[in-house]
This record gives C-alpha cells, sequence and structure tokens, in this order.
C-alpha cells in the first residue's frame, strides 16, 4: 500500500509538472487577462471587499427552522421544544423569534429568498413550504406520541431510528430544509446573483467597469452580488476567505454545503475544486472587469451545483427502496423525505442556458406520484431515477 | 497544447499501470487455510455465554432490588437499586455488540439501550399504565436507558424522585414492568445459545450469512455507531454541524441531576469489551482464538501483507488513554472542552477505518450494512 501511494505521487509529480508545462502557452487570446488568487479573499487598497454576513444569517436561520420542525430547541441544543405555527412562521417569514438573539430583527429573511430569482420566481412554491409548516405544526406535534400509520401522523420506529411523520409519512424537517437546499440556495446562486438581471442590473456594468462603489462600501455592487452568491454556498465555513476550498472540506450546516462535500466524498469527487476555481475566476474577471469570463464561470458554477441536487435525489429514491426491502420503514420515510425536498428542489437548477432540468410543473407530477410514502410504487421511484440520471447525465 | 497534455497522459498513464502491475501479483498468492470455528468457538463459549450470564445475573439483583423499593421508597432501598442498576450497565456493555441470533430477532439492543428516551411517551405510557412495549416506537421508553430517566430523570432529587414514587404506585409499576421485560428477553437469549451454539460454531465458512462474518460485522456495526457515534460523536455535535447535544449522551439523567457521573464508565467499559473481543479475551483474563489471532495468521503465512493486529492494538490503546481524559461528566465535558471529546472521536474513528476497511479485507470479509448517514 504505502509502496503503491509513493508510485503514485511520484506519477502525479510528473503528471501536475507537464501541466504547468502544458497551460503556459494558452491563456494568450483573452482580451483582459484574468488571474484567479489562490483564495477567495479580494483586496482594495489593502481591504477586503467580500461580504456575505446576510447569506451566513439566513443558513443559520434554516439551521435553527430545522430544529423547530423537529420540535427541538432551535438553538440547536437539543432539548425538546414544542413550537407553533406562528412561531415557526415568524422564523422563516419575519426573520424573528429565534432563541440565538443575532438572527433576530437583522433585516434577513429566508422566505423572501425562497422561490424568488430574479429570473423566475414562483410564490406558488414559497406557499409549498409555508403549508408545510402550518402541517406539521397542526397535525405532526398533536400526534407527538402516537403511533404513525397509513393515513395517521405520529411516531415511527424502527430497527435504526425514530422519526415522527405526517399522514403520509413525510418527516417534515426533512422535506422542508432539503426543499430550501434548492428553492432558497441553489436557487438564490444560481437563478438571482450569478444572473444578469442581478449582475447588470441598473449601472452596475458600467458602475463596476468605472470602479464605482456601493454607497460607503468597499465593494461594487456586481463584486457584492457574487459574493452573495458565494456566501449562499460557503457562507457557515470557517475563515472561508483565507481557506483553500478547493480539497478536504469538512461538512457544516444542513443546507447546500453539507450536501456539497458530501457529493464530493463520494458521487463526484473533484466538484469542490470545479466551483471554488469557477467563483474565484469569476471573481476575478469581475475585478478586472471581463465579464465573458464573468459568464462562463457562472455557467459552471450553475451545471455543477444543480448535479447536486440531481445526485442527491437519485441517491434518496434509491435508499428508500433499498431501507424498505431491509425492514426499516423508518429509515426508508426518511430517505424518502429527504429525497421529496431534493425532488422539490429540482425545479431550482439551472443547465447552463438559464432553462430548470426539471420544470415546476415536472415536479409538481413527480411530487404527486410519490406524495404518500404508505402507497408509493416502487416503479415510480426508478422511473423517475432514470429520468433524472438521463436528464442531467449523472 | 491539448496534443501534447494527451501525450504526456498517455505516458503517465501507462507509468501507472506498469508500477502498479507488478504489486498486485503478489495479491495471487492463497491464504492458507485458519480453521475460524476456533475463533468461534473461543467467543462462544468464553465471552459470549458467560457475558450474557453475568448480565442476566446482574439484572437478577436489578430486579429484586426494584422490587425492595417499590415495595419500601426510601433512601436505602434506592441506593441499592442505583447501583445495581450501574452494575447491569456496565456488564451491558460487553454484550451490546452481539446483536445475532435471537439477540437480533427479538430488536434486544434497541429494547435495552436507545437512547435518548423519549420523555414524553414514558410519561404517557405511565399514566395509561401501558404494559405492552412491543411497539418500535417504545423502543425509547424502556430498557437501561428507560431505568435512567425512571430513577433520575422523572425529578432532580433523590427526595423528589422517591416521593413520586410513594404518591403514585403507577411510577413503580412502570419501573417494575422495565425490569420485567429485560429479564424475560434476556432469559431467552441464554436459552437460547443453548442450542444456537452448535449451529453457531459449525457455520464457519466463509459467506454473508457464515458466523464469523456476521459475528465481525455486527462487532465492527456496533464499534461503529453503538460506541463511536453514540457514545461520543453525536453528543459531541459531529454529525449536528458541531452543535453539540449534551443530552445525547449515554445514562444522561444520571448526570443531569447529579446523581452520578457515569457516561465515562460505560465508554471506558465499552472499549474495554471490544478490545477484548478482539484479543479472544474472557471475563477470567484468558485469551484464546480471535479476530487478533486470524490476522497475525494471515500475516505469518504472508509478510508481505500488512502486519495488522500490533497496529489495532495501539489504536486501542490510544483510544482508551483518550477516553480516560475526559471529565467523568460528559455534560461538563462536552459544555467546557468539547475538543477532547472530538479528540476522543477521532482516535475511535482510527479503530474503525483500521477495522472495517483493513481487518475485513485482509479476512475477506464483506461488510452487510450501509454506512449510518448520520443526518
Amino acid at each position: 500500500m504505502k509502496n503503491y501511494n509513493s508510485k503514485l505521487k511520484v506519477c502525479l509529480v510528473i503528471f501536475l509538472s507537464s501541466l504547468f508545462i502544458s497551460c503556459d502557452s494558452d491563456d494568450d487570446d483573452n482580451i483582459i487577462d484574468v488571474v484567479a488568487p489562490a483564495t477567495y479573499e479580494f483586496l482594495r487598497d489593502g481591504v477586503s471587499t467580500v461580504s456575505y454576513s446576510g447569506q451566513t444569517t439566513r443558513l443559520n436561520q434554516v439551521d435553527a427552522i430545522y430544529n423547530a420542525l423537529n420540535s427541538k430547541a432551535d438553538d440547536g441544543s437539543g432539548a425538546q421544544k414544542f413550537y407553533t405555527e406562528a412561531e415557526i412562521d415568524a422564523m422563516f417569514a419575519d426573520g424573528a423569534g429565534f432563541m440565538d438573539a443575532s438572527l433576530n430583527g437583522t433585516g434577513k429573511k429566508v422566505r423572501s429568498k425562497t422561490s424568488a430569482g430574479c429570473s423566475a420566481g414562483n410564490s406558488a412554491t414559497q406557499a409549498q413550504f409555508d403549508d408545510q409548516i402550518a402541517d406539521f405544526t397542526a397535525n405532526v406535534v398533536s400526534a407527538w406520541t402516537a403511533d404513525a400509520s397509513s393515513g395517521i401522523a405520529g411516531k415511527l420506529t424502527d430497527a435504526t431510528r425514530s422519526i415522527h411523520v405526517n399522514k403520509y409519512g413525510h418527516e417534515i424537517d426533512q422535506t422542508f430544509v432539503k426543499g430550501l437546499i434548492g428553492g432558497m440556495c441553489v436557487d438564490q446562486i444560481v437563478n438571482n446573483y450569478l444572473q444578469p438581471c442581478q449582475l447588470d442590473s441598473g449601472t452596475r456594468t458600467d458602475d463596476n467597469t468605472n470602479g464605482i462603489l456601493s454607497g460607503d462600501k468597499n465593494y461594487t455592487d456586481m463584486e457584492h452580488k457574487w459574493d452573495e452568491a458565494f456566501g449562499y454556498l460557503y457562507g457557515q465555513v470557517a475563515d472561508a476567505k483565507s481557506t483553500d476550498l478547493s480539497t478536504g472540506l469538512s461538512s457544516t450546516g444542513t443546507t447546500l454545503f453539507k450536501y456539497f462535500t458530501k457529493i464530493e466524498a463520494s458521487n463526484q469527487p473533484g466538484i469542490a475544486k470545479i466551483v471554488f476555481d469557477a467563483f474565484k475566476m469569476g471573481r476575478a474577471a469581475i475585478v478586472a472587469g471581463n465579464y465573458e469570463v464573468r459568464d462562463a464561470q457562472a455557467n459552471i458554477i450553475k451545471i455543477q451545483l444543480s448535479r447536486i441536487i440531481g445526485f442527491k435525489s437519485v441517491d434518496y429514491l434509491e435508499g428508500y427502496i433499498s431501507k424498505m426491502a431491509a425492514g426499516n420503514t423508518a429509515d426508508a420515510f426518511h430517505a424518502l423525505s429527504e429525497g421529496y425536498g431534493f425532488i422539490m428542489s429540482l425545479q431550482f437548477t439551472n443547465d447552463g442556458n438559464d432553462n430548470p432540468y426539471f420544470t415546476k410543473a415536472e415536479v409538481d407530477e413527480m411530487l404527486a406520484k410519490m406524495d404518500d410514502f404508505w402507497t408509493v410504487k416502487d416503479s415510480d421511484l426508478t422511473s423517475m431515477v432514470s429520468q433524472i440520471k438521463s436528464k442531467m447525465n449523472i | 497544447m491539448s496534443k501534447i497534455r494527451l501525450i504526456l497522459f498517455s505516458i503517465i498513464s501507462i507509468f501507472i499501470v506498469v508500477a502498479c502491475t507488478s504489486e498486485s501479483d503478489e495479491d495471487q498468492i492463497l491464504i492458507p487455510e485458519f480453521d475460524r470455528s476456533t475463533i468461534l468457538t473461543n467467543y462462544a463459549e468464553n465471552i459470549i455465554i458467560p457475558r450474557y450470564a453475568d448480565f442476566k445475573l446482574s439484572l437478577m439483583n436489578l430486579k429484586s432490588s426494584v422490587d425492595s423499593y417499590v415495595a419500601y421508597p426510601m433512601i436505602s432501598t434506592y441506593d441499592k437499586m442505583h447501583n445495581d442498576w450501574l452494575d447491569a450497565y456496565k456488564k451491558w456493555q460487553h454484550i451490546e455488540m452481539f446483536n445475532i441470533g435471537k439477540a437480533e430477532e427479538i430488536m434486544f439492543f434497541n429494547t435495552i439501550n436507545t437512547y435518548p428516551v423519549d420523555e414524553l411517551r414514558i410519561n404517557e405510557n405511565i399514566v395509561s399504565q401501558k404494559n405492552d412495549l412491543s411497539n418500535a416506537n417504545d423502543y425509547s421508553s424502556q430498557g437501561l436507558s428507560g431505568v435512567d430517566y425512571m430513577i433520575h430523570g422523572i425529578d432532580d432529587t433523590k427526595d423528589k424522585v422517591i416521593q413520586k414514587y410513594t404518591d403514585d404506585p403507577k411510577y413503580g409499576e412502570y419501573l417494575k414492568n422495565l425490569l420485567s421485560i429485560m429479564y424475560t428477553n434476556t432469559n431467552e437469549i441464554v436459552q437460547d445459545w443453548e442450542t444456537y451454539k452448535d449451529s453457531f460454531i459449525q457455520s464457519s465458512g466463509n459467506s454473508n450469512s457464515s458466523s464469523l462474518n456476521m459475528i465481525t460485522n455486527d462487532f465492527v456495526y456496533y464499534f461503529e455507531k453503538g460506541l463511536r457515534a453514540n457514545k461520543i460523536g453525536i453528543p459531541a455535535g459531529v454529525y449536528s454541524g458541531g452543535n453539540t447535544l449534551v443530552s445525547n449522551i449515554e445514562a444522561y439523567y444520571s448526570s443531569m441531576n447529579s446523581f452520578q457521573d457515569v457516561s465515562k464508565d460505560l465508554a471506558t467499559e465499552a472499549l474495554i469489551a471490544s478490545e477484548n473481543l478482539f484479543l479472544g479475551k474472557s471475563s477470567t483474563g484468558a485469551v484464546g482464538p480471535s479476530l487478533k489471532t486470524y490476522l497475525d495468521y494471515i500475516y505469518n503465512a504472508d509478510v508481505n501483507k500488512e502486519n495488522l493486529s500490533p497496529v489495532i492494538l495501539s489504536n486501542f490503546q490510544e483510544a482508551k488513554q483518550a477516553v480516560n481524559q475526559l471529565d467523568e461528566n460528559f455534560i461538563d465535558q462536552i459544555n467546557n472542552n468539547k475538543i477532547k471529546m472530538l479528540n476522543a472521536f477521532d482516535k475511535l474513528q482510527v479503530i474503525v477505518v483500521n477495522m472495517k476497511t483493513n481487518m475485513l479485507s485482509l479476512l475477506s470479509i464483506q461488510v452487510d450494512y450501509i454506512d449510518a448517514d448520520g443526518d
């Protein structure tokens, strides 16, 4: 094993040096040369121009709501606490009522950024999230110690886990947060902040080209919009600006970044470097005023982050089938709840041509087919899996 | 440019292929026959069956001290019951990994040590005088973890707990029922081993359903999930984005309400039990054929193989040291310095990797479970 490793290393060194040799002659044809820095740190007059604290706040708010939707204290202590619909609505829609006071009254709200991309927002989808909160507080909380069965909300246990489900078997903390991974995180990145309708809105292009800053800030509007996209993925990573995020990621939070690290560790090793390089290169292109390079990087990010949704939809639908086959109903419903949320998220993907891989209508049709976990057909799930695989090329 | 890259890449690929094939030839040497049944005999006769007998005895003691306490709720009967509970809980650490045969069939592990417990459901069960706890939703309402709640968690001091038993006989009824279920199930498994032993030992092949494959998988799974994740990782926040979950420690109520800090003792006991199984060591200290013996046999037969057993043994030493450095009270440890807890987790993780990846591969045993995802 050790021998093998060292041989591999030697090969790698030779290979890498060959890359350096082969790349040098290449980059000449760009009009404005764009060089990405080693980390996502960009300075103007020695002061950082990168800011995404609003995204960090919203991701932390989602983590708190995730706990509330499992009747756990929203500060993450693990203590049991039951929430009313009004309480969770306030957290979701108003950014208020969190146990962590730093999440309250910041003006940052999750709901207004859910299914709210500048290119294709949809208030009907927003309402689906409201409905989940209502269903949870009205029907699941009241049946917390009851036994669940087909058509009856309650607790469901197998040898591996216990979950609390609605009458269709949905574990709502899962459907909700996995839905938000697409509905907020991916959507805000690929259908909002990386879009011309944000980056180039108003005078932003000219302002950026001419170095006109946003109010009293140290950044141009366009720089900031790109950073906000960055924040929806990396916003909970400690020292994200000064760290090489192309490798060695450790999972944090409950949303997009958590699954990004999972995909890096399993389905698509190397995705972390592709996405990080694209974020850096696109940001450097904005600094250099090269909008062609910027948009090329945006496209890479759109496609790669969409793949996360595709991979996890497939994984959890297949996971449901194998867990049911092993006789673990609760574990299977847990997986299918995650799958349900990721399927919801599919409508927020972006194929690089600013079309989702699956439209809202297609997604709603899939959700309808899998809505009742107690009667869902494996054949329907496997046909969804093959659709997703072929359409997304995974 | 791309042509040059392609050519270089091809050359390098050839290098890699050439470099690798020369090595894998050595894998062709066949592993000499090893009599797996010797391990099974030692495990069954000197570890599993005696450890079950110990647990059953200890549970009998707890059952009778619970009976006395419920009949006469007072400090003296309480203290004896508490001590017997702790003794049974320690003995349990030596059998939790044997999720095989009758134990697997009746979900023994789930009914004895599911935590955190479901306080609300226990409270409802007490009020409704529910005796049938066979629904899977009641795993978290019973067992030794359930007894922890019943004697340390229904109120926050010993006097107040005793007062509750004095005032309302339903508490005593529920507690006695928990012991009765545990004792019945344990007895059933102990009896089953009398006949199951022979088929367990005879099933010495190498298929997914043969005994050594199953017991080794159970052991590695237990070590990964029951020990590493449940006792250390989950409360330290490893699976919750760094948010610590102190109420998820084992025997939470005993520490929480300052009855006695026992979580570290239980974790230590579990680690010793795991090391003993790896070594083939019985409670008397006698050592027999084991996974270690098997690994040593393979290494002796072919020194090109990895000499893994000394590595795993030193991993165990380091893990025991890391656990030993923890505060007796895991709640305090997690709240004041979770890094030490994470350090212990990391040391346990090294063992998981060495057993699950390297040991199972050397022994040609397939992993028969999917990774616990942790979400």
